[in-house]
């Protein structure tokens, strides 16, 4: 995977959801739980090792309106590589 | 696709991690999800059942592998698993009462947080009100 989307400021995050380890479906449901707690528009860092990341974050961003502002593959230590997301939360909260 | 009807029919443990992860996935993503119990699922959905981490024949000879990487990923603690669920999204989960009955499962038996119904009314209001109907 190479990187894609823009550029984001790490300043600019305000919440880090470390899913490292985790299957994909653990690691959508912490990103929702964490979104609880950010403010809107606030930028949130996801740490995956899951290769699945690079299309569920995505997906996951068309599908409950947040926005997907891109990821990048860093080296770890541990676990080879991880996919690095950061997505930003929707300003507004869907109609019921 | 914003509803789903998840009927459960099998038992066995790695049957319900299979739900529960795909539970994960849609509470994570916002869809409404109401989920039937039925059959031995019930069973599996009791407080004494849920203890019993068994695995389908498949498994067999890997069992104590299997049973340790499911704890290294946290997925042995069904009740906390299926109570952070409900806490993220619109989940209910529903043991039906038929099954119950057979099984000899009382409602005091269910895992926090599953409530009693009955095959008619999930038919008639939840598999008809529901984009999608999987089974598992």
């Amino acid at each position: 995977m190479s990187e894609e989307g823009q550029p984001v400021e790490e300043a600019a995050v305000a919440t880090i959801v470390d899913n490292r380890g985790m299957l994909c479906a653990q690691g959508v449901l912490r990103l929702m739980r964490a979104m609880l707690t950010v403010p809107p528009a606030g930028v949130v860092k996801v740490l995956s090792s899951d290769p699945a990341a690079e299309h569920d974050y995505p997906a996951w961003c068309r599908t409950t309106g947040h926005r997907f502002l891109g990821h990048r593959r860093e080296a770890d230590a541990r676990r080879g590589s991880l996919i690095v997301s950061f997505v930003q939360k929707r300003v507004q909260e869907p109609a019921p | 696709m914003k509803t789903l009807a998840i009927i459960v029919s099998r038992g066995s443990f790695n049957s319900l991690i299979q739900v529960v992860t795909l539970l994960m996935a849609a509470a994570g993503s916002g869809l409404v999800v109401r989920v039937f119990f039925r059959d031995e699922a019930v069973l599996k959905v009791t407080k004494t059942g849920v203890q019993d981490i068994d695995l389908s024949e498949a498994y067999r000879g890997q069992e104590s592998a299997v049973r340790e990487r499911l704890a290294i990923q946290g997925l042995t603690d069904l009740p906390r698993l299926l109570r952070e669920i409900q806490e993220t999204g619109d989940v209910r989960l529903y043991a039906c009462s038929s099954s119950m009955a057979i099984c000899g499962v009382r409602a005091e038996d269910l895992l926090d947080g599953i409530e009693v119904r009955g095959l008619t009314a999930f038919l008639l209001e939840d598999i008809a009100a529901a984009d999608r109907v999987l089974t598992f």
